[in-house]
């Protein structure tokens, strides 16, 4: 037997977000509602059983109850957080699994899904979404565990760090969201894509959040000024991840961004982060510069939209492949 | 890096290639051919496949298609670099990723679940599916199994059920026409089909398993594939109508793990987790639960399903 409860909507109770980062000010609701014109609602589903499975959804509804993930709002990821026991047998927690992941499923064919949705990399069974009718999609990330264990790193990038120290340049958190958006907006300019977010997003998602939680690093020029900087999810005892980064145009060759880099991991495992999630690995050429750590390529899955719009996309890849090919 | 593909040379012992490509070519009309990829013939990194072609040269995979998966094998350098084996992996990925795309897709292919990151074929604009299976570790570890597969065993036991590698294939078939019937299906697998695949396989790849009843009746039967590598695939498996419930099946599944851990297999591959029923059977056994992916044919059949899957889904909404 599934038991379905609705644990209502912020400000009144905790709220998991992306990478499951528990959040739960009344100013994260202001936020969702001002930016993004969405009301985030968390759902719990337990299984039977003596000591039953828990799920646990953090959805953002828009204004006509579909479940939506803002581009802007932090980390790639739905909020999915599991929660099983670990002393029952193999097959009795899977049972309990796919009785709670088949309600989720089924709760979120019922809402529909405004776009496609990512969920983490923790949810690895997506068979409740496929029986509910869905279509998955696999993408990767890298993950690292925490502290970071340096012999994973290339040497290359050991050497460019070097580099970037005997420079002079130097590495900090930051709650000046004004100097992290210009590095990451020259980012943006540069490889000619849109974040989605301005710098007054970043102000108002902070302050919903708060300093710890979405976290803000910057690496300054020996001059003083901000040339790389990273927003990054955490909370205490979970997997940190990464939400965006960017890096100055005259300072992309001397490593400054591998610095920063290194720098935010150390920070992160102090602050009791357990992973780092690097957040993406599925273009190309970011693929082969996250690679250079070390780290773990995990796959995670994506829901995809139910749109007729999903359907004209697959049939444009289609033609596309095909002219490709001729 | 050539970009010409070698064909590697048919001397793999336990896979005899030759005998199966001719098998391939006269009953299924694919030409089986296994390609190599790697750095200007170095020994390592290289990544393997095994085709089968149709006649219009691209990959399919015929009706009775030797074990649920594509052959697909990568053998990294002896590297503790996570870096360096995620690299070795995306260019050769990349240049098998970009042969298949070049030659085309005549179906969808299954990859085994060792192959986990799809990233090459993202990258030249195939579509993936997930699908999964389960997966044990031999030898098996009997406090995984969970009770009600316990108590089938021993009531088969107890009724005098016996267990042996199949010394004729034609009561083997029988099994497997008995399920066939029961669940409305065809595996379109005749006799000759199996005794010649068992011959062009081998009986160490090929292995036929039988459960008899106290009579000496054939009650259920199993076939698996051990490959060379160590890892163990359910590929077919069959009850008899009059041994349903008997717990033979269980029994025969049990002596089926015990007989490839002599053999020396190291991993047992239940063969699939995808409809809930058989799911549900199999997760009896505590098998780790295994993602592999399937390649989508780039046919407008493709599209088809995935507009059919569009509007069966609007209807369960509505």
């Amino acid at each position: 037997m599934v038991t379905e409860t609705f644990v209502g909507q912020l400000p009144a109770l905790e709220m998991t977000i992306s990478a499951g980062v528990h959040l739960f000010t009344d100013r994260w609701l202001e936020h969702c509602e001002k930016w993004w014109d969405a009301t985030p609602q968390k759902l719990r589903f337990t299984s039977g059983g003596d000591t039953p499975t828990t799920v646990e959804a953090a959805y953002y509804l828009n204004r006509n109850g579909r479940i939506w993930k803002p581009a802007s709002s932090p980390g790639p990821y739905l909020s999915v957080t599991l929660d099983a026991p670990a002393e029952i047998a193999p097959a009795a927690r899977e049972a309990q699994w796919l009785e709670v992941g088949q309600a989720l499923a089924v709760d979120m064919r019922d809402r529909g899904l405004a776009g496609s949705i990512s969920l983490p990399p923790t949810i690895t069974d997506m068979r409740p979404w496929q029986q509910a009718g869905f279509r998955i999609e696999v993408l990767y990330t890298y993950c690292v565990d925490l502290p970071y264990d340096e012999t994973l790193m290339r040497p290359q990038v050991r050497r460019v760090i070097r580099k970037a120290e005997k420079s002079g340049f130097t590495c900090s958190r930051s709650r000046n969201m004004q100097e992290v958006y210009d590095c990451l907006a020259e980012t943006q300019e540069r490889q000619g894509f849109d974040l989605g977010v301005s710098a007054e997003d970043l102000v108002s998602a902070q302050r919903a959040l708060g300093a710890d939680k979405l976290r803000g690093y910057v690496a300054y020029s020996p001059e003083g000024e901000a040339v790389s900087a990273t927003l990054e999810v955490h909370a205490p005892g979970r997997a940190a991840v990464g939400w965006l980064a960017g890096t100055k145009w005259e300072y992309l060759r001397t490593g400054v961004a591998q610095l920063l880099n290194r720098y935010v991991l150390e920070d992160l495992a102090a602050a009791g982060a357990t992973s780092y999630d690097l957040a993406g690995a599925n273009l190309p050429s970011v693929a082969y510069s996250k690679s250079q750590w070390g780290a773990t390529v995990k796959p995670f899955y994506r829901i995809e939209g139910d749109g007729a719009v999903d359907v004209a996309r697959h049939a444009r890849k289609y033609w596309r492949f095909q002219r490709a090919r001729s | 890096m050539t970009d010409q593909p070698s064909l590697a040379p048919d001397t793999e012992p336990v896979h005899p290639l030759a005998r199966l490509r001719e098998y391939s070519s006269r009953r299924w009309d694919h030409i089986l051919r296994r390609v190599r990829f790697s750095d200007n013939g170095a020994e390592l990194p290289y990544v393997e496949v095994d085709y089968f072609l149709d006649r219009s040269g691209k990959i399919g995979k015929p009706a009775i298609n030797p074990g649920p998966y594509m052959r697909v094998l990568f053998e990294p350098t002896p590297t503790r670099s996570r870096s360096r084996r995620d690299r070795q992996w995306l260019a050769l990925g990349g240049r098998l990723a970009r042969d298949m795309w070049q030659r085309g897709l005549a179906k969808s292919l299954e990859l085994p679940p060792q192959i986990t990151d799809m990233r090459p074929w993202h990258w030249v604009g195939f579509r993936t599916e997930v699908l999964y299976t389960y997966c044990s570790d031999l030898p098996y570890d009997n406090k995984l199994m969970m009770s009600q597969i316990r108590r089938s065993i021993r009531k088969a036991t107890e009724q005098g059920f016996t267990c042996a590698r199949a010394q004729s294939l034609d009561e083997v078939v029988a099994c497997l026409r008995d399920t066939e019937q029961r669940k409305h299906f065809d595996q379109h697998m005749s006799l000759n089909d199996l005794n010649v695949l068992q011959s062009a396989l081998g009986e160490d790849t090929f292995r036929a398993y039988i459960c008899y009843s106290s009579d000496g009746e054939p009650a259920s039967a199993s076939v698996d594939l051990l490959q060379p590598d160590g890892r163990a695939i359910s590929w077919l498996a069959g009850t008899a109508s009059a041994f349903v419930g008997t717990g033979a099946a269980q029994l025969l599944r049990y002596y089926v793990l015990q007989d490839l851990a002599d053999a020396s297999a190291t991993s047992y591959d239940w063969g699939g987790a995808n409809i809930p029923s058989v799911a549900a059977a199999k997760a009896q056994w505590g098998g780790t639960l295994s993602a592999f992916y399937r390649l989508e044919g780039d046919g407008l059949i493709d599209i088809a399903r995935h507009v059919r899957r569009f509007f069966h889904f609007r209807r369960a909404m509505a």
